[in-house]
């Protein structure tokens, strides 16, 4: 590529690696290297990018691995068809394992807040307040974790979007206000926003304030050491203590691994890989786990999407591509009830459309002839809460590489086929001409009665309901008890002492919200205690 | 593949002249870069589901024809997908939803499918 039509924007990272940040592409490594640290850091997203910077602002040496590329802002170049594949696990093809869940999931520095949509939400006070009553995990309230929201609001620009939404999430508050519905306005953690709506394909312009351009500058700045295409394959352990982190060098292209390892001994070691990475890391390294809970109660606000067409263009590649949510079906959702669900939409980019609307041939073509009409609603359903609904469960391939089998049953279908009724009505409230949920052969429904009486039989099931999934959790839960959870409220884990996991993996159920603030504020709270141990 | 992608993007493609064939050959391209990117576990999985479907069996039941793919008519194509999709046989819909990311992901995620879709592209940063 030339670069005649390269952005004017400075590269804040580029700039940083050539001013001396240490970085290493292991991919170019040609013989095995040993680091040491005080402390090491597996993953660069919400958890491992605020732990490294905490911990590097407290004087610690760190060292990051990170299994994907270093990408900034100049290779942000709005393309959907190279961002999937650079950006995202498995070319943002990956699955659970009947394939029934399409899993979106950062693999890059700054994990998935490089490619975020940037909705910010606290953690919902009712969730908090399950976490206390089911699993007697204290001292993670509302009041206790309020520094701490603050705190990373602060350091991450997090604000309500002043901006007036784009049409496709103007139409979500217009269906929901004429239904008598709530709807309410999302954070952002964006500075100077140009309201592009390419923020899941990386920030071109540097105005997501994502760990690509915050904690893990900050933290390099300090000295730190960052490896990326480098696969953490295990802890080597020993007694109660991990004695060494063992990983493997990625090839150039960065989906396999070569033979070419790399040790990094520390005194900490930190799991922030994610809720599928880190407990595929934890069974890797076969770490004492007598309850078996490694892998286990692993959620993703599983999401069904409704597909409309309005009257006017709606354009949704266009502007924040979330703006606006609706917890008009989460609010009174109880942990003995009917599974709750949020309300948002989505950015509407050709590829992630077309693979998303279903059937082939002139009826698909149909749909996206119209894509500038398609308006997009997607319901998440807040998995994890109910005795129905106890997530997947990650487990290892042959090779060592995470399978998320995560069954669905009809406590679940039940929370699909009510989503897609709200959204319909919503959609039509908001002057849709058709609406056509997500589903079978993708048929259009012309009035709200004829798409609700369809929806009600509608025979779901896997793949034939295509469901989605841009948040994983759990996995390795927060609590008290190690019969029920994995590390303790310190974040430690239960069963080594040098073995610590700040990550999306340690929520004991979904969160009912985009989770990064969740991992953010937990991350700043766990990061600071673990500073405080190793001074001590 | 190049028999199915025809069928699948059938009124997304430009009508049938060189244009047509240009784009067909341009979104196989594309689909052997997207295989080319994947991981060793999915490129594992992709090369099973492909061999699945050449058995003569899946194809006799499935498409209803003795002709091999290349040979196949389109309608015998699309009504191959159309029981793929609508299956019994959860292995059955995975396959169908394979081709069905694998295909839309190429031709819409290449440039010159936007035009029609009214799709200008991404802004310029200017």
């Amino acid at each position: 590529m030339t670069n005649a039509s390269a952005p004017s924007y400075l590269d804040p990272v580029r700039a940083g690696v050539a001013n001396g940040w240490k970085v290493i592409d292991a991919s170019t490594l040609t013989s095995p290297r040993t680091l040491e640290a005080d402390a090491v850091i597996v993953g660069t997203g919400a958890g491992g990018g605020v732990t490294a910077e905490i911990l590097a602002d407290a004087g610690f040496s760190v060292v990051l691995i990170e299994e994907g590329p270093l990408k900034s802002s100049t290779d942000f170049r709005m393309r959907e068809a190279d961002a999937y594949q650079e950006l995202y696990q498995e070319s943002a093809a990956r699955k659970t394992r009947d394939k029934a869940i399409s899993i979106l999931q950062g693999r890059c520095v700054g994990g998935g807040t490089t490619v975020n949509w940037t909705s910010s939400f606290r953690t919902p006070p009712a969730t908090l307040v399950h976490w206390a009553r089911a699993f007697g995990i204290e001292g993670f309230g509302s009041d206790d974790l309020a520094p701490w929201f603050e705190r990373m609001e602060a350091r991450l620009s997090i604000a309500p979007w002043t901006v007036p939404p784009n049409a496709n999430n103007a139409a979500l508050a217009i269906g929901t206000a004429r239904l008598g519905y709530r709807s309410a306005t999302i954070h952002r953690n964006v500075k100077g926003c140009r309201n592009l709506g390419y923020c899941g394909m990386g920030c071109p312009t540097n105005a997501k304030q994502s760990m690509l351009l915050t904690a893990i500058p900050a933290a390099l700045d300090r000295g730190a050491t960052l490896v990326t295409r480098a696969r953490a394959i295990a802890f080597e352990w020993r007694g109660d203590r991990v004695q060494a982190l063992l990983c493997a060098a990625m090839d150039a292209q960065g989906t396999a691994p070569t033979t070419i390892r790399l040790s990094i001994r520390a005194r900490a070691y930190v799991a922030c890989a994610g809720a599928i990475g880190t407990p595929a890391l934890l069974l890797r390294s076969g770490v004492p786990d007598p309850h078996g809970i490694i892998g286990r109660r692993t959620f993703l606000h599983p999401a069904v999407v409704s597909a409309a067409l309005m009257p006017e263009d709606i354009d949704g590649f266009s502007g924040a591509p979330q703006s606006i949510y609706s917890d008009q079906f989460l609010d009174n959702a109880r942990s003995d009830g009917p599974i709750g669900f949020k309300l948002e939409a989505p950015p509407i980019h050709p590829l992630l459309t077309a693979t998303t609307l279903p059937n082939h041939g002139p009826l698909h073509a149909k749909h996206m002839r119209e894509f500038r009409h398609l308006h997009v609603l997607i319901a998440l359903l807040r998995d994890g809460f109910h005795p129905q609904s106890n997530g997947g469960i990650v487990r290892l391939a042959d090779d060592g590489t995470p399978i998320l089998d995560y069954p669905l049953n009809d406590y679940l279908w039940n929370g699909v086929r009510r989503a897609m009724t709200a959204m319909a009505e919503i959609q039509f409230a908001a002057g849709a001409r058709s609406v056509a949920p997500v589903h079978g052969g993708g048929r259009a429904f012309a009035n709200r009665r004829e798409a609700t009486d369809a929806i009600e039989s509608f025979e779901l099931r896997p793949l034939a309901t295509p469901l989605f999934s841009a948040h994983v959790m759990g996995g390795a839960p927060l609590g008290p008890d190690p019969r029920h959870a994995a590390v303790d409220l310190q974040g430690r884990y239960h069963h080594l002492a040098n073995l610590h996991v700040i990550d999306g993996s340690l929520f004991p159920t979904s969160i009912g919200a985009n989770p990064q603030l969740s991992i953010y504020a937990l991350a700043a709270k766990l990061a600071t205690g673990l500073a405080a141990a190793l001074k001590a | 593949m190049a028999a199915i992608v025809p069928v699948m993007l059938a009124d997304s493609l430009p009508p049938a002249n060189a244009v047509h064939d240009a784009a067909v050959r341009g979104t196989i391209v594309n689909i052997d870069r997207a295989i080319g990117g994947l991981s060793p576990q999915q490129i594992g999985e992709l090369a099973h589901l492909f061999a699945l479907l050449s058995l003569a069996p899946v194809r006799w039941s499935l498409a209803r024809t003795a002709h091999t793919w290349p040979d196949a008519t389109a309608d015998e194509i699309d009504a191959f997908l159309g029981r793929l999709r609508d299956s019994r046989i959860g292995l059955l819909r995975a396959a169908y939803d394979a081709l069905h990311q694998l295909v839309f992901a190429a031709w819409y995620g290449d440039p010159h499918s936007w035009t029609a879709i009214g799709y200008g592209g991404p802004p310029g940063l200017g």
